[in-house]
């Protein structure tokens, strides 16, 4: 167990002018697990190969257990990887996979054999010792990855989108599984996804990137109530947050509409516009009275019921000149024992304390 | 009841009979030789040269075959043969899946250098250094040697390069597996790259064993007897000797030479047809 540092870590892929990973500082405590997420190509896989060893680091330096590792050899940091095709070798059965690495490493048979019993024992493989991954399905040859990572009992785990070749069921629940793990073997966990909800759900903190830089670090919760930009409100949430560009200030109020104004914070003092989100479930149908600056009147487009919730997608009306939204329709989560019907007009009560709010370049204000 | 035929399945057919009718063609080539030397070579003497052309050997004799030894060493050559094809085919092989693996996992400076090295020592005929190889040899004193004769032979660019594509192709998150796994590069070379290579790797032993069996100019120039010389050169001497007027025992000895490489090939054409494509195509 060990914890991971880096610092100002970047690489630059040759024939690329900006950076894959730009200046990264991050440090992953002892024993926690860290989630990486971000849309493709943000450089989360990067920022991962850069701590097994698999990618250069062009400058800055990686560290693990407080040494520095950046020029090392993978296979001379302690780290152990989970790949997201699994990466197993074909040629070998689950308990030669396993074993390999500790073959490698000169660890004595009967060492080996307890190791592989107890990674088999814990990940439910006992059946599947000596067969081959291509007479597998593709759950047992993820609990086969997990399970080469876990004999080796590395520093550092890192996990390369571990689930995203599952189907939806079986991801949901190897979800729990992994997560479940990690609290017990304790080892400190890095794992890269693309899903917000396996970074919501798995991780003690998540890192969310966008274009190679860091954009916040924190619990799952902070980054929901409190993303420091736009582009993290937009990417934390499903479905996404409802934002509203442009909203004129008048009288230390963000204008919305006639019957919808936000009382701001004083720093919000000199702006002349904010942007305002409002996430689906931060509204309520609203009653017939006039309300109290917190109403938005809207017409309903389309009902998504999924069985448990229900998601109305509507087009506000009434809006301040100037305020665009993003996207074609605001997503509102409603009660699914309403009766919605498309094409009705609905009166929305908005919360106002749970209302973003963002300057023009899209950094929050608070 | 009657069917109509739609116009396309009807130039499908015609297309597929055309088809047919030119991979024949193609077989024809290729086997009609081989058929005329292997009946031939059962023929009495007269028969062979008799018009309108027989097809079949009557009577069928295999006294060409007995007169090939009496003609030439031919166990000699045979041996030699054997010599020089397995050593060559070993090294061959060897150093083909060294350098591949070097030039396609390996960082080093200048790897690319050496890659273009490889790549334009295919481009260069092996006639133009004939002249040159042979003053060398000449020199060492390796003239009607084995080692004269393998040496300089032994170089391998093609299979570094059908080897290094191959391996480019492989999937390169179980290579990184193996690195984390702290696989050396010869155990990740020997359990984990090999295993996923055997197509190709047979391929490629199949194709540097024909090649070395049916080398003649360089054994031609190095050998000066039956002590080292392979069997395409002692076929040219049973040429020599009978030739003339009588190819009886030259299609036998031909025959003879022809069937162990199509045995190996009988047995492992599979593979490598498998092999081949899949260099190919993925590399």
């Amino acid at each position: 167990m060990a914890a991971v540092t880096f610092e100002q870590a970047t690489r630059t892929f040759p024939q690329s002018e900006r950076p894959a990973v730009d200046s990264l500082d991050l440090t992953i405590d002892d024993g926690e697990f860290m989630v990486v997420v971000g849309p493709s190509g943000c450089g989360k896989s990067t920022s991962l190969r850069m701590l097994a060893g698999l990618e250069p680091v062009s400058s800055g330096r990686v560290l693990i257990d407080g040494v520095d590792v950046t020029g090392r050899r993978p296979r001379d940091r302690d780290v152990a990887m989970v790949f997201q095709s699994y990466a197993l070798y074909p040629s070998m059965t689950a308990g030669e996979n396993m074993a390999f690495a500790l073959k490698n490493l000169g660890v004595g048979a009967a060492e080996i054999k307890s190791r592989v019993a107890e990674a088999a024992r814990i990940l439910q493989l006992e059946e599947l010792l000596d067969r081959k991954p291509a007479r597998m399905s593709g759950g047992q040859r993820q609990r086969v990855a997990m399970g080469r990572a876990i004999v080796r009992d590395p520093k550092v785990f890192c996990m390369d989108e571990p689930l995203s070749n599952l189907d939806a069921k079986l991801r949901v629940s190897t979800r729990a599984e992994i997560a479940a793990l990690q609290k017990r073997l304790g080892t400190t966990t890095v794992y890269v996804t693309h899903d917000q909800t396996e970074a919501m759900t798995m991780g003690d903190r998540v890192v969310v990137l966008q274009d190679g830089r860091l954009q916040q670090i924190g619990t799952p919760s902070e980054l929901y109530e409190r993303p420091v930009n736009t582009f993290v409100a937009g990417f934390i949430g499903s479905p996404s947050i409802n934002l509203l560009d442009g909203v004129p200030v008048r009288d230390g109020r963000a204008i919305v509409a006639g019957s919808l104004q936000i009382p701001l914070p004083a720093a919000c003092a000199g702006l002349a516009s904010v942007t305002v989100g409002v996430r689906p479930e931060g509204v309520d149908v609203a009653g017939t009275d006039p309300g109290a600056g917190d109403r938005l009147s809207t017409r309903v487009l389309r009902v998504e019921r999924t069985g448990a919730e229900l998601f109305a997608l509507v087009e506000p009306l009434g809006l301040s000149d100037g305020v665009t939204h993003r996207g074609d329709h605001l997503v509102v989560r409603l009660d699914k024992r309403l009766a919605v019907e498309e094409g009705a007009e609905l009166s929305l009560r908005i919360h106002l304390g749970e209302a973003l709010l963002f300057d023009a370049d899209g950094a929050a204000v608070r | 009841m009657t069917t109509t035929q739609a116009p396309a399945e009807h130039t499908r057919r015609l297309g597929r009979v055309g088809g047919y009718a030119g991979l024949l063609l193609v077989v024809l080539v290729v086997a009609l030789p081989l058929y005329w030397i292997l009946i031939s070579s059962l023929k009495e003497r007269p028969d062979i040269y008799t018009v309108p052309v027989g097809w079949f050997p009557d009577p069928l004799i295999l006294d060409n075959y007995s007169a090939v030894g009496s003609g030439v060493a031919f166990t000699d050559y045979l041996r030699n043969s054997i010599i020089i094809t397995s050593a060559l085919t070993v090294i061959q092989v060897v150093l083909g899946v060294l350098s591949a693996f070097a030039l396609a996992f390996l960082r080093f400076p200048g790897r690319s250098l050496v890659l273009l090295f490889v790549i334009g020592s295919l481009l260069v005929p092996n006639q133009i250094t004939v002249i040159s190889n042979y003053a060398l040899v000449a020199q060492l004193g390796w003239r009607n040697t084995f080692t004269g004769i393998i040496v300089p032979l032994a170089g391998v660019a093609f299979g570094t390069f059908l080897m290094r594509n191959h391996f480019l192709s492989l999937p390169r998150e179980i290579i990184e597996a193996a690195e984390m796994d702290a696989a050396g590069p010869l155990r990740m070379l020997w359990r984990v790259v090999l295993p996923m290579s055997w197509p190709t790797l047979i391929a490629f032993t199949l194709i540097t064993i024909v090649n070395e069996w049916n080398q003649y100019l360089w054994p031609l120039l190095i050998a000066d007897d039956a002590s080292v010389a392979p069997l395409p050169v002692g076929l040219a001497q049973l040429q020599d000797t009978q030739g003339l007027t009588n190819w009886g025992p030259v299609l036998a000895g031909t025959v003879l030479t022809m069937l162990p490489i199509l045995l190996i090939f009988l047995a492992l054409q599979r593979h490598m047809i498998k092999g081949l494509t899949a260099g190919a195509v993925k590399g």
